[in-house]
């Protein structure tokens, strides 16, 4: 699993996740996941490079959302493949963390 | 070379890693559709992780996975293990929160697999649990 951030002009960090969310993958960026969570106001999570996703990387991600969210701020998710788009839809994610198709409507989602 | 449809897993979530590649080697062998793989995946994932977190005894020895994926029509895996009663089939469906500060953390693991696999079905016996998990080929 990997991670990379970019900070864009507009305060919104974009995070891009590629590879497994699951046991292995979330345990591999739980640090500095939680870290970039409880330090950014306005957060994109990129997930079009995830190819699998678990109830682990379903943890990682609402606990990321909500210490965001108790700070005032927002985080939402781009862009998931159709496999791993089900996994949120039916554990009730998306009804939670919004899901955008693009970068373009994410960003524009949380920008302060 | 024929691929092994058995794994014997130890009890550690940190060494859980094995089994993607497997499951992914038997679905290619098998010709399976990607989405029965990734269900497979999935609820195995599950599976073994709620077997662990549920009795983490080092000495309950391991966690053994068949597939049987012999019928055209479904996918048997069967997940076996030592140690305490553990029932997946009786655990309540987790309660849907309203908003991201009512969301509890956690929970949602058998539910991913009552909806991903086609049917569940645990045994006791011997002091071993059995879950087996049906995946129709057509999802």
């Amino acid at each position: 699993m990997e991670l990379a951030v970019e900070d864009m002009e507009s305060g919104v960090t974009l995070v891009r996740l590629n590879g497994r969310l699951d046991i292995a993958g979330a345990s591999v960026i739980d640090l500095r996941f939680s870290a970039l969570a409880g330090s950014r106001r306005s957060m994109v999570v990129d997930l079009s490079e995830v190819t699998f996703l678990a109830s682990m990387g379903i943890r990682l991600l609402l606990g990321s959302a909500k210490t965001v969210t108790s700070k005032g701020g927002h985080m939402v998710l781009m862009a998931p493949i159709a496999d791993v788009k089900n996994v949120l839809t039916t554990a009730g994610i998306d009804t939670l963390i919004p899901v955008y198709p693009d970068v373009q409507s994410a960003v524009a989602a949380v920008k302060l | 070379m024929p691929i092994e449809r058995r794994l014997a897993v130890p009890r550690d979530l940190g060494r859980l890693d094995v089994v993607a590649p497997w499951v992914d080697a038997v679905a290619h062998a098998g010709d399976w559709p990607d989405k029965l793989s990734f269900a497979v995946q999935l609820c195995l994932e599950e599976a073994l992780a709620n077997i662990i977190e549920h009795d983490a005894d080092p000495d309950g020895g391991p966690i053994a996975i068949v597939i049987d994926d012999s019928d055209s029509r479904r996918v048997a895996v069967r997940v076996e293990s030592a140690g305490k009663p553990f029932d997946p089939t009786r655990y309540p469906e987790p309660v849907t929160a309203e908003s991201l500060v009512e969301a509890k953390i956690g929970g949602q693991g058998i539910h991913l697999m009552r909806s991903f696999a086609s049917a569940m079905r645990y045994e006791r016996r011997d002091k071993r649990n059995s879950i087996e998990l049906i995946f129709d080929r057509i999802q």
